[in-house]
């Protein structure tokens, strides 16, 4: 399985611009941080708002700053597969990597968690909040749960690059 | 200064950051540091964002609770910084690229506490572009400061 996923994503262009470029990791970390705070500042802004801060706000008005969380996670989607593909052993490297795996699965998550939102019909009543509106309680089930999955992927992210060393796997199996 | 920043590593405080098995230690403390950013840099750049024209019909004055969770973000970097710059003294606290890191924190913690406190009043569009940009500048001087060899502004 991992190694046909591997084969999948291999990139020997990629592969070999991150190689030979120093500055093309690093560059991508900084857009990486970027997508991450557009993506958290946005996402994060409705779901406190759904979980009662900040009631003044009309929950559609803020939703027209979901673009830019969006383009924040695109941006993250590119620079994540820069890191992928450009790991000096290939994809493999992340693919087996046990917290990259759990980072994906939380970002399957809050996936799911935005598609039960609106396949619900949830977020039609929570988009009608007006000023004060307090939010229907599967609303604060759905911010709750973004808020703890996003949090969730820093944490698996973090993590990835320490899954090798000892203590990591000795204490937490990663 | 470098036998007081030797002693500063090698201190308790020093030794459990870096070599602690604990996930309070080091990797709890880059996980806090990255949400931290995320609630700092993310809420300060989507409220300078609306105070730059995007999203008009939010009602800027109400997104002043927000900045509760912005300083708490900045709290949560603060304290886990300290922690972090204890453990690496000798090579961070000699870097002049961490300390043009501060510097840019210093001055996006300012524009941050101005933009808060004239949101009422409609803010500039040139505070809010200085909050989006020194918050993007302090993450980029973060990064380089892992980087001494490519900006040559190195760690000793």
């Amino acid at each position: 399985m991992i190694q046909s996923l591997a084969a999948l994503l291999q990139n020997e262009a990629v592969h070999e611009f991150v190689a030979t470029q120093a500055w093309a990791w690093p560059i991508c970390e900084m857009i990486h941080f970027f997508g991450m705070a557009l993506l958290m500042g946005t996402v994060g802004l409705l779901d406190l708002r759904m979980l009662g801060v900040a009631k003044a706000l009309p929950v559609a008005a803020l939703e027209r700053l979901t673009p830019w969380g969006i383009a924040g996670f695109v941006l993250n989607l590119i620079t994540g597969y820069v890191f992928i593909v450009g790991s000096p052993g290939g994809p493999k490297d992340s693919l087996a990597n046990t917290a990259f795996q759990l980072k994906m699965a939380f970002i399957l998550l809050a996936g799911l968690n935005v598609a039960a939102f609106h396949f619900t019909g949830v977020s039609r009543r929570a988009s009608a909040l007006g000023q004060g509106g307090d939010a229907p309680f599967a609303a604060k089930i759905v911010a709750a749960s973004s808020l703890f999955l996003w949090l969730g992927v820093i944490y698996f992210g973090r993590m990835i690059m320490y899954s090798d060393s000892f203590y990591v796997r000795e204490y937490y199996g990663f | 200064m470098n036998e007081f920043f030797a002693a500063l590593e090698q201190g308790s405080v020093g030794l459990w950051v870096r070599e602690s098995p604990s996930m309070f230690a080091y990797t709890g403390l880059i996980t806090v540091h990255a949400i931290g950013l995320a609630f700092a840099v993310g809420f300060s750049w989507a409220i300078a964002l609306r105070a730059l024209g995007v999203a008009r019909a939010v009602p800027l004055e109400a997104m002043e609770s927000f900045f509760g969770a912005v300083w708490i973000g900045f709290w949560l970097c603060a304290v886990s910084g300290v922690a972090m710059a204890i453990g690496h003294a000798t090579t961070d606290l000699t870097s002049p690229m961490f300390y043009i890191k501060l510097g840019l924190i210093g001055m996006g913690v300012g524009s941050t506490r101005m933009l808060e406190t004239k949101l009422r009043v409609g803010p500039s569009p040139l505070l809010a572009g200085a909050v989006i940009a020194l918050w993007a500048g302090a993450i980029i001087a973060g990064r380089l400061n892992e980087y001494p060899a490519l900006t040559g502004i190195g760690r000793s």
